[in-house]
């Protein structure tokens, strides 16, 4: 099966006049999308994401390396699936002073696409009552949606939003993250890059890290964050170490927080009934429970030895009792996986 | 690639500054018409003749006088900021994603452009021609205005848009070419109105190819003229012939055209990233 968006040796070069020369993307190996899902593309500013989506629309020529779009290359042959792709770059461009309604009817008669999808997609964003106030009037999250309507126009295999959650209040976040689910939903490949990796991973199947131009991490959303370390349950209990000690006797790997009354328990959250029960049974109440999830935002940290420390854990405890430390963290150089679990 | 000339039409003509700049010249045509018609109307004097005084004769060659260089600043700057405002707005990458032919995206500009143009100078022609026709009526006379010269004029009509459309294709491709539409407009304003008036002087040779002498002589149907020498040499003296308007309309197509294939060059190998 063609892959929908494949790089190969990808590198971009900016020559700068008077400085030296930036490399955006560097010798960068990379499948991207599946249909029906959403692949997140992941990396902090300046790390070479809108670069290398440049790249893949044939916006930009690579310096050496290739990028294939449904199988044709994209700095030559991109005219062949334009109409399979739609695409948002950086921040959502449109005419100011034309209305909302106008853009789309101009973007479509491009493509011979009738006024009738422009209104579909104008539904599908939920603009349509404000479909005639002109584009500088927008809110940013009105204009990421229409943005996403103008890519929506001709029904794309592919849809490539970049930063679409820039700039967006939490509410405005969240309802680009239903969208960016529902459209998943009809069967669409998304690949959505962003730098707030918190906020996507939420809503991505699939997840590369990009940093500095080069490849860190790809996989499905769980391959990577078991980069992150694993996951955890934190309870609050009045006898915390009574708890521990309880917990360790019957192999639980407990531990506790310190200088609170809070113990973790390195399991999945799916067992924390186990815990809940295990502890009642010796008369010891739980006043607090929860899960805490390995993020993406710490599998970045872990895998670039970037930034702050990872959170707390069992190497943290004051009085760790367990013996088996937690699972350690790949170091920065760790090798980047392909989705399906090999090194790339 | 007819929906995407009728696109790039709608877009240009849905633009303030497609609207606002004729608007603009009409106003100013306007009001010269009214301050004139106020001096006649409060004067000793007698209004125009139409034909003769205005026009220029039968043939009509002095029609637009020097509001032809006026159209061709029009021209120029609906092109250029057109262009400009893609790349302001971004809007150039998302077309692309579109339509990533560049050629192809680049001939439907230069076709809508030119039409565009060429429309919007016939248009504020058309007016300016028609408020100097109904002065003349009513303060003077329009005796001698017959199917010959509504004929001739009908012809200057359709040169000034013919020209108007090529200095469209300049500003064009001399914005695309340099990628700024400031930079392209204020080059084009300093050439003519100090280079090119330099030119004539210095380099006649040169000045009679250049794009503004050019359309004067096809807007009004008449000769190129140039110096016999330069006063560089201690010459100067007398205008002479240099070429026809026809050929004068050569050298606008050359320069439109050449402006857009050199402007196609560059965009074809440039990298958006807007």
């Amino acid at each position: 099966m063609t892959d929908i968006l494949q790089m190969q040796g990808l590198m971009k070069r900016y020559q700068r006049r008077g400085r030296d020369p930036v490399m955006a993307v560097s010798d960068l190996d990379l499948v991207l999308g599946r249909g029906g899902t959403v692949h997140g593309f992941l990396g902090p500013n300046g790390s070479g994401k809108t670069t290398t989506i440049r790249c893949a629309l044939g916006l930009i020529r690579p310096t050496s390396g290739s990028v294939s779009v449904f199988g044709h290359d994209a700095t030559t042959g991109f005219h062949h699936v334009a109409d399979r792709v739609g695409a948002i770059v950086e921040n959502p461009k449109m005419f100011p002073n034309f209305t909302g309604r106008k853009n789309l009817q101009l973007l479509a008669r491009m493509a011979g696409i009738g006024k009738g999808r422009v209104e579909e997609v104008l539904e599908v964003v939920d603009l349509r009552e404000r479909g005639d106030d002109t584009f500088t009037s927008y809110s940013l999250g009105m204009k990421q949606r229409l943005a996403i309507a103008g890519a929506l126009l001709k029904d794309p295999d592919l849809l490539i939003l970049d930063e679409p959650a820039n700039g967006l209040d939490p509410a405005g976040i969240a309802e680009m993250r239903v969208l960016i689910r529902d459209i998943a939903g009809q069967g669409k490949a998304i690949v959505v890059s962003s730098h707030q990796l918190g906020e996507i991973e939420q809503v991505c199947d699939d997840v590369t890290i990009i940093h500095n131009g080069h490849l860190v991490v790809t996989g499905t959303l769980a391959e990577v964050q078991r980069h992150a370390g694993p996951d955890r349950i934190v309870a609050t209990i009045d006898d915390r170490d009574a708890a521990v000690a309880a917990l360790q006797a019957s192999g639980m790997p407990a531990f506790p927080r310190p200088t609170s009354r809070e113990l973790f328990v390195e399991i999945p959250s799916e067992r924390s009934a186990e815990v809940n029960q295990l502890l009642a049974s010796q008369g010891l109440y739980l006043s607090g429970l929860r899960a805490e999830n390995a993020s993406l935002e710490q599998a970045f940290l872990n895998l670039t030895g970037a930034g702050a420390p990872p959170p707390p854990t069992a190497a943290e405890a004051v009085h760790p009792v367990a013996s088996a430390p937690p699972p350690v963290a790949p170091p920065p150089s760790s090798p980047a996986t392909d989705p399906n679990g090999g090194a790339a | 690639m007819s929906n995407l000339v009728i696109a790039e039409i709608q877009r240009i003509f849905a633009r303030r500054m497609t609207r606002y700049f004729p608007l603009g010249l009409m106003g100013v045509i306007l009001l010269g018409v009214g301050i004139a018609g106020a001096v006649i109307a409060t004067g000793d004097g007698d209004g125009p003749d139409f034909v003769n005084d205005i026009a220029g004769g039968p043939e009509a060659t002095e029609i637009l006088g020097p509001i032809t260089l006026l159209l061709a600043v029009m021209s120029f700057v609906v092109a250029a900021s057109s262009i400009g405002a893609d790349a302001k707005s971004g809007m150039l990458e998302q077309l692309l994603t579109w339509e990533p032919r560049r050629g192809r995206l680049l001939a439907a500009r230069a076709i809508a452009v030119f039409v565009g143009t060429a429309l919007l100078a016939v248009i504020v022609a058309v007016f300016l021609i028609t408020s100097l026709f109904v002065l003349s009526a009513a303060t003077g006379t329009t005796s001698g205005v017959d199917g010959e010269f509504s004929g001739n004029v009908l012809a200057v009509l359709i040169r000034t848009g013919l020209a108007g459309g090529f200095f469209g294709l300049l500003g064009l491709g001399i914005t695309l070419a340099v990628n700024s539409s400031i930079g392209a407009i204020v080059g084009y304003i300093i050439y003519a109105v100090i280079i090119d008036n330099l030119l004539v002087f210095f380099l006649p040779w040169v000045h009679r190819f250049l794009p503004v002498i050019n359309l004067d002589a096809v807007a009004a149907g008449r000769d190129v003229e140039r110096l016999s020498a330069s006063v560089l040499s201690g010459g100067g003296g007398d205008f002479v012939f240099s070429h026809s308007w026809q050929t004068a309309f050569l050298i606008l197509v050359v320069w439109g055209v050449g402006a857009v294939v050199v402007a196609w060059a560059v965009f074809s190998r440039r990298d958006v990233d807007s």
